[in-house]
């Protein structure tokens, strides 16, 4: 049936191509007109929601001993074209369900809302428990309204931790209602609300007996596609829901009232921990053997970790916040975070350590453990003490240099186990120039050609990444594939002579030496000679729609440190140079310029790029992409030098 | 009463639950006894072949070595009507960096009871150490999130598990198996799915064996090429309890040291690396007679085919004739009585059943292949289903023909085939060829996987045994005929900022392939058929014209206009689509700006037109820059991407084999702003010209505008390695023309 109904469902779209569509749905003038108006703010959409109304009530459930969370979502889509179809997702697992679901038409009857449930499978985690629920419907034409609402729920509270108003589609006006009764005690966080014109409001509604807490949102624009895209917790407003606590019978039970409440929980899972460390102490043994210092048997336990577990990640239920035994992940080399983190932790203390279980959100949580939820983290790490001081172990970022931390981790707050108590700290955060790629060639020309010698050295963030390309390139492919690197994948870039220096070490920086030829980048003219100097081009084509709302988030903080010389042959002379770009401003910096020192006949191009925090918010839009124009303008001129 | 049918409702409900769970706990248990006893039996096997544990010193530096692999298919009868079929392959791989670990480290497999599919991996430490690896980790998962590569080819819906592979590191060797076991209705011929692969594969190989095993009335055909060792016939085998049988025959092919597959451009891999041909199939002695497939009273089959049989049994392929054979006869009966000449009629013939043959295959109620119709797909005939159909069309009509069987070249000649799937067939008028048609050809197309390949030809018959054959090649056709012209007029806007491309494009012959997707893409470019072969066109697209004197409703008219209105959103929805697709196909070659128009004008698929064309405009920004009070214009990129060849690409280890011969030409105009003089067309000038292509370009400036002429030929169908400096030499010199700017400098 369901193969029969989508064969109908093609041709109906062919038949809509080729115009022969003959039943027309009569649309009031009015719905015309709103449709028409929203589609000239939003000429991309194909429909938007007229309201969008999402309450949400808690039960008691005395079966379960568990505080019940419900959301009634009921929305009005309009069509904004022709013959579309309106599709959208839920997201569930072990502790959600959605029910309910059903639509009405234009005509207020009763509409079929095609659905399906399916396991969801998410880039780089082996296993996940989250479900998603696939719901559709037809919009026969611009104005055709459609009304349809679902029911999800939560089976316990502490799960429920965040609502967000925007969707990928225009919504008119956006209404979150929470109905809270008087036995329970919930809190919000307004997040990123700054910028946005969003109303609460707050009734007592005697007859329901719940205080009646509503947020208004209207006019909420589209989330477009985009790359680079930064999380939705950072860059767009929503509700963090803090269930604190809740009355039943005249006693009271708390939720997650503060952090210790959500730690206690955490220790309590840890509880179930079993670790036999004395399965591991051979290993460790094995492993530390012949160190000549403590930080030597630290760096050999961290990267051993690094080197011997693979990451596998299992979301299942409660596994999701449970590590599994440090003996198991060592036995089946491979774990998630949490796996990793307590082998990790478990080898350093056999070693003699001070090791602790750390839990920790990374950059794409923009929550602080003062907050108590569920939602603060997303990950696992172990914390070493050492000498009275702090550092962060992470396992899972291959190539990591024991003391560096991964862009992701950095200025986190952590949450580290301590016995019955916690302590709460923050990773140390580097500056742009711990990243930094420093390149160097000296050119001069050869005919047509420009030949030289180049330095590259990675550092950081950028090293890491680097270390693990390499790694997985099978060592007969190795100096092929990092000539093509070093190249950029240019033809008219020739690399020889390639010495690699620091491939398989992680604490140093890596290092290329090699020789260059660049074709194609010089016109001779008569007696003119045009050079093109540059060679990445970087950012060229990294521009952004004004109207996208999240902001860009380029993952790590960059700062490339780019200098090329160019030896001027005798009898020319310099007739012109680009001029020079600075742009700086709290996000980044893109300083390029040109110069000629006349006593060693050399021109120098340096080009230093800055991106200091590695994101670039929705304010700073409209400069980057002016700046990004001056960038492709400077990248397309070329230096003219003229023959006496 | 409600209450009470519910309660009893929902008791059977869990019960049957109850009944589930326990049955599939059953299962499992089975299963893994099962399994258990695979395991006893494959790694319990004594083959010294997978004991070994050392890399050769060659190979120490690859990420992977095949230590060794063994795969073992099994046909037997079962009972008096029931073929068993059993195949096991077995793998032994020495990982030797975490590239290689990557690929061993998760595993998917079929998991089901009555598929009798059973898996096993072991690992083994470099102290010798082994430990079986527990299936009971493993985790079920919905088929289509299963690689290719770990999918079977029969089994849509059988539940697939995945398991990540525990304890195992850089140094560790996996050792692991997969069987399966299917049972089939013997009922009449049964074949086999035919394979056809090479033996070198991604990681160098110690050592692999290839066996068979197979009952009276299974025949094999097998054959090795180009370095793969012969296969040789060994003891006698065993039926399906295990006990070994005279009648039963088993085969053998043993290879050593086999270096890894490398990829080559325009390398036909299965004419140049080792390469194994082979299927079983159950025949009963009195069907041998009357099959398709290329085999003969013995049981195996190992030598070239004889002719005479590939000309008896290759008609035999027969299939469904989707469109009525009659209704061609019947039309050009009635409509081309005047038409004598036996090659245009085909031609017409060729036209009338591929209308009837989409009309029904697009227009269907139930057909599923309207959304590739709308993406402008490429949809081909079976061939034998056309040749078939062609026959008897040109049988009625009283036309002689001839049955033209040709090799196709990925698989060598006539002296290499073997398999049925192996030969391409088509027709012959007179000296004209047709063969099979897709929604993009005119008649004329000769598919390339047959350009210049043996072929036999001879009158259709019903014996076809009993009429002689002509040996003949296919004529391959010349570059001049596959061609694709650029006309290109360039202005450049008045502040030099952006750059005004009207292009209009020809293209002939078989390289029509290469745009009619996107040129079809969202066209309805099937009403060219129907226009010209329905006759109740008119009557099923109306023009609608408002009546004069009635004075139209108010429903009437708002139907009108509704209908007008959505026409009009969806053809400019139709357009966006399509411009949005083009502008990004040109995006290989330079940004676009603007995609301004399209226009097809004409689809190349019927004999008075059989080229495609088409216009187009658009605008660059990024074709002009300023350098100092110059302009630097990137002249060469407008002869699109070139070829890149790197550094591992210049030296040649395999024959090379283009799909075509083809050329290029560019006619390219670009009319100079006034007050402007163009500096650099000197470097413009190409002339490189050997047996396997050229690269030829002028440039000059006149009458105001710069006039290049650019010449791009591949002149050779087939070459030898030898050969590959003179594909390098015109090759490089396109990409460095491609590579050229000029300056536009003011008076």
């Amino acid at each position: 049936m369901k193969q029969k109904f989508l064969i109908i469902l093609l041709l109906v779209s062919v038949n809509n191509i080729f115009g022969q569509l003959s039943s027309h749905m009569k649309i009031k003038p009015e719905d015309v007109t709103i449709a028409e108006t929203i589609k000239k703010n939003y000429p991309k959409a194909d429909f938007a929601a007229l309201t969008t109304l999402s309450t949400y009530t808690f039960d008691y459930v005395s079966k379960t001993k568990k505080v019940e969370a419900k959301i009634e979502h009921k929305e009005t889509i309009i069509g904004l074209k022709e013959g579309k179809r309106y599709q959208n997702s839920i997201w569930y697992n072990n502790q959600s369900s959605v029910s309910n679901m059903y639509g009405r038409d234009y005509h207020n009857k009763i509409k079929y809302i095609s659905n399906s449930s399916s396991s969801h499978k998410s880039s780089g985690i082996f296993y996940d428990d989250a479900k998603v629920f696939k719901y559709g419907f037809s919009i026969e034409t611009r104005g055709d309204k459609t009304n349809y609402q679902y029911d999800k729920k939560f089976k316990d509270v502490k799960y429920l931790t965040k609502t967000y108003f925007h969707s990928f589609y225009p919504i008119k006006e956006k209404k979150i209602v929470f109905e809270i009764p008087k036995w329970l005690t919930l809190d919000f966080l307004e997040m990123n609300f700054e910028g946005y014109d969003i109303v609460k409001t707050e009734v007592f509604n005697d007859k329901k007996k719940v205080n009646v807490i509503t947020f208004t949102f209207n006019n909420v624009n589209p989330i477009i596609t985009s790359d680079y895209n930064a999380s939705w917790s950072t860059s767009l407003p929503h509700i963090l829901i803090l269930a604190k606590k809740y009355e039943y019978k005249g006693a009271s039970f708390d939720l997650f009232s503060n952090t210790k409440d959500l730690y206690d929980w955490y220790a309590s899972l840890i509880k179930d921990v079993e670790n036999k460390p004395e399965e591991l102490k051979p290993l460790v043994a094995e492993i530390t053997s012949n160190s000549k210092s403590e930080e030597e048997k630290v760096e050999k336990i961290f990267y051993w970790v690094q080197d011997n577990i693979r990451y596998i990640a299992y979301e299942n239920g409660i596994m999701g916040f449970k590590p599994d035994d440090a003996n198991n992940v060592c036995k089946k080399k491979y774990g998630d975070c949490k796996g990793m983190a307590n082998l990790t932790c478990e080898m350093l203390k056999i070693a003699g350590f001070d090791a602790r279980l750390t839990w920790i959100g990374t950059r794409s949580i923009p929550y602080t453990y003062s907050t108590p939820s569920l939602a603060v983290d997303n990950h696992m790490i172990c914390t070493l003490i050492l000498d009275g001081k702090k550092y962060y172990l992470d396992a899972t970022e291959k190539g990591v240099a024991f003391k560096d931390y991964a862009h992701r981790i950095q200025g986190q707050d952590v949450l580290i186990e301590d016995n019955d108590s916690y302590i709460i700290e923050t990773v140390p955060e580097f500056d742009p120039v711990h990243n930094e790629i420093r390149m160097t060639i000296d050119y001069y020309i050869v005919g047509e050609s420009i030949v030289g010698k180049g330095i590259n050295t990675y550092n950081g963030e950028e090293k890491t990444n680097l270390y693990r390309t390499i790694g997985y390139v099978a060592k007969v492919d190795l100096d092929e594939r990092a000539k093509s690197y070093i190249a950029n994948h240019d033809k008219n870039n020739t690399i020889s002579n390639l010495v690699i220096k620091n491939a398989y070490d992680r604490s140093l920086p890596i290092h290329f030496e090699y020789d260059i030829t660049t074709s194609n980048h010089l016109t001779s003219v008569a007696n003119e000679t045009y050079i093109d100097l540059e060679l990445d081009r970087d950012f060229e084509n990294i521009t952004t729609k004004e109207e996208r709302i999240i902001d860009m988030d380029f993952g790590e903080k960059y700062y490339k440190n780019q200098t090329i010389t160019l030896k001027v042959p005798d009898n020319t002379k310099i007739d012109y140079m680009p001029e020079s770009i600075m742009v700086s401003n709290d996000e980044f910096i893109f300083n390029l310029k040109y110069e000629f020192d006349e006593s060693t006949k050399t021109i120098t191009y340096s080009k230093k790029i800055t991106l200091k925090t590695g994101v670039i918010s929705r304010s700073n839009f409209q400069l980057w992409n002016e700046t990004i124009k001056k960038l492709k303008t400077f990248y397309n001129d070329q230096i003219v030098m003229i023959k006496n | 009463m409600l209450k009470r049918t519910l309660t009893i409702f929902l008791a059977i409900l869990t019960l049957n639950v109850a009944a589930q769970r326990a049955s599939n706990s059953i299962a499992d248990k089975k299963k893994k006894e099962l399994n258990t006893a695979a395991d006893d039996r494959i790694f319990g096997d004594d083959d010294a072949d997978f004991e070994v544990t050392l890399v050769p010193e060659k190979w120490e530096k690859e990420s992977a070595v095949i230590l060794c692999q063994k795969y073992d298919y099994s046909y037997v009868r079962s009972g008096m009507s029931n073929l068993l079929f059993t195949a096991t392959q077995r793998v032994r791989v020495k990982i030797l960096d975490k590239s290689s670990l990557k690929d061993y480290s998760v595993f998917y497999y079929r998991d089901a009871l009555q598929t009798k599919a059973h898996v096993g991996f072991r690992i083994i430490k470099p102290d010798g150490s082994e430990k079986i690896v527990d299936l009971d980790d493993a985790i079920e998962v919905k088929y289509n999130v299963v690689p290719s590569i770990f999918r079977t080819n029969y089994t849509y819906s059988s539940s697939y598990k995945k398991i990540a592979i525990p304890n195992l590191v850089v140094g560790d060797i996996i050792d692991y198996y997969y069987t399966t076991q299917n049972k089939y209705k013997q009922d009449g011929i049964f074949s086999f799915s035919p394979f056809i692969f090479r033996i070198n594969k991604k990681y160098p190989i110690v050592k692999q064996k290839y066996f068979y095993n197979t009952d009276k009335g299974f025949k094999v055909s097998y054959r090795t090429f180009n370095g793969a060792p012969e296969m040789k016939e060994g003891y006698a085998g065993v039926n399906k309890y295990g006990k070994t049988k005279d009648h039963i025959r088993t085969y053998l092919l043993e290879d050593n040291d086999r270096e890894k597959f490398e990829s080559e451009y325009w390398k036909y891999s299965y004419v140049s690396d080792p390469t194994i041909k082979f299927q079983v199939s159950f025949i009963p002695r009195a069907m041998v007679a009357k099959t398709e497939l290329l085999v003969t009273d013995e049981p195996l089959v190992d030598k070239p085919i004889d002719l005479k049989e590939i000309q008896k049994r290759v008609p035999r392929q027969v299939g469904n004739v989707t469109a009525d054979f009659n209704a061609v006869v019947l039309y050009l009966k009635k409509n081309h009585k005047d038409v004598t000449d036996p090659i245009k009629k085909t031609e017409l013939a060729y036209e009338y059943l591929r209308y009837k043959f989409f009309n029904s295959l697009f227009f269907s109620y139930y057909s599923s292949y309207a959304s590739e119709y709308k993406k402008g797909s490429e949809l081909p005939v079976k061939h034998h289903l056309f040749t078939n159909t062609m026959v008897e069309i040109l049988k009625k009509l009283k036309i002689p023909c001839e049955y033209v069987i040709a090799v196709d070249r990925h698989y060598g000649k006539f002296e290499d085939v073997l398999l049925v799937q192996e030969l391409i067939t088509g027709i012959k008028v007179k000296d004209r060829y047709f063969f099979y048609f897709t929604n993009y050809t005119s008649s004329d197309y000769i598919p390339s996987d047959i350009l210049g390949s043996e072929a036999i030809t001879f009158s259709p018959a019903l014996k076809y045994d009993k009429i002689p054959f002509n040996k003949t090649t296919i004529t391959s056709s010349n570059y001049q005929s596959n061609n694709i012209k650029n006309n290109l007029d360039i202005t450049i806007n008045e502040d030099l900022s952006l750059v005004d491309i009207d292009s209009k494009k020809t293209y002939k012959g078989s390289v029509k392939s290469y745009f009619s997707e996107l040129a079809f893409y969202n066209e309805d470019y099937f009403d060219s058929d129907k226009r010209k072969f329905d006759p109740d066109y008119e009557k099923n697209n109306p023009v609608y014209e408002a009546p004069k004197t009635k004075r139209i409703s108010k429903n009437t008219q708002f139907k009108i206009d509704e209908k007008k209105r959505k026409e009009d959103a969806e053809e400019k929805e139709r357009i966006d689509k399509k411009y949005e697709k083009l502008k990004e196909h040109h995006e290989d070659d330079y940004q676009i700006t603007e995609y301004k128009s399209f226009k097809l004008v004409s689809d190349g698929r019927f004999t008075e037109s059989k080229d495609l064309i088409v216009e187009e405009n658009y605008s660059s920004e990024e074709l002009i820059s300023k350098a100092g009070r110059n302009y630097i214009f990137n002249i060469g990129s407008l002869i699109g991407s070139q070829f890149e060849l790197e550094e591992e690409d210049m030296t040649r280890s395999s024959d090379i084999h283009l799909s075509f011969p083809k050329s290029y030409n560019y006619n390219i105009k670009v009319n100079i702003p006034s007050g402007y003089k163009v500096e650099g067309l000197d470097q413009l000038t190409y002339n490189i010209d050997n047996d396997m292509g050229s690269f030829i370009s002028t440039a000059k400036e006149e009458n105001g505008a710069i006039i290049i002429n650019t010449t791009k030929n591949y002149k050779a169908l087939n070459a030898k390695k030898e050969d590959w400096k003179q594909f390098i030499e015109f090759i490089e010199s396109a990409y460095d023309f491609s590579q050229k700017k000029v300056i536009i400098k003011k008076i």
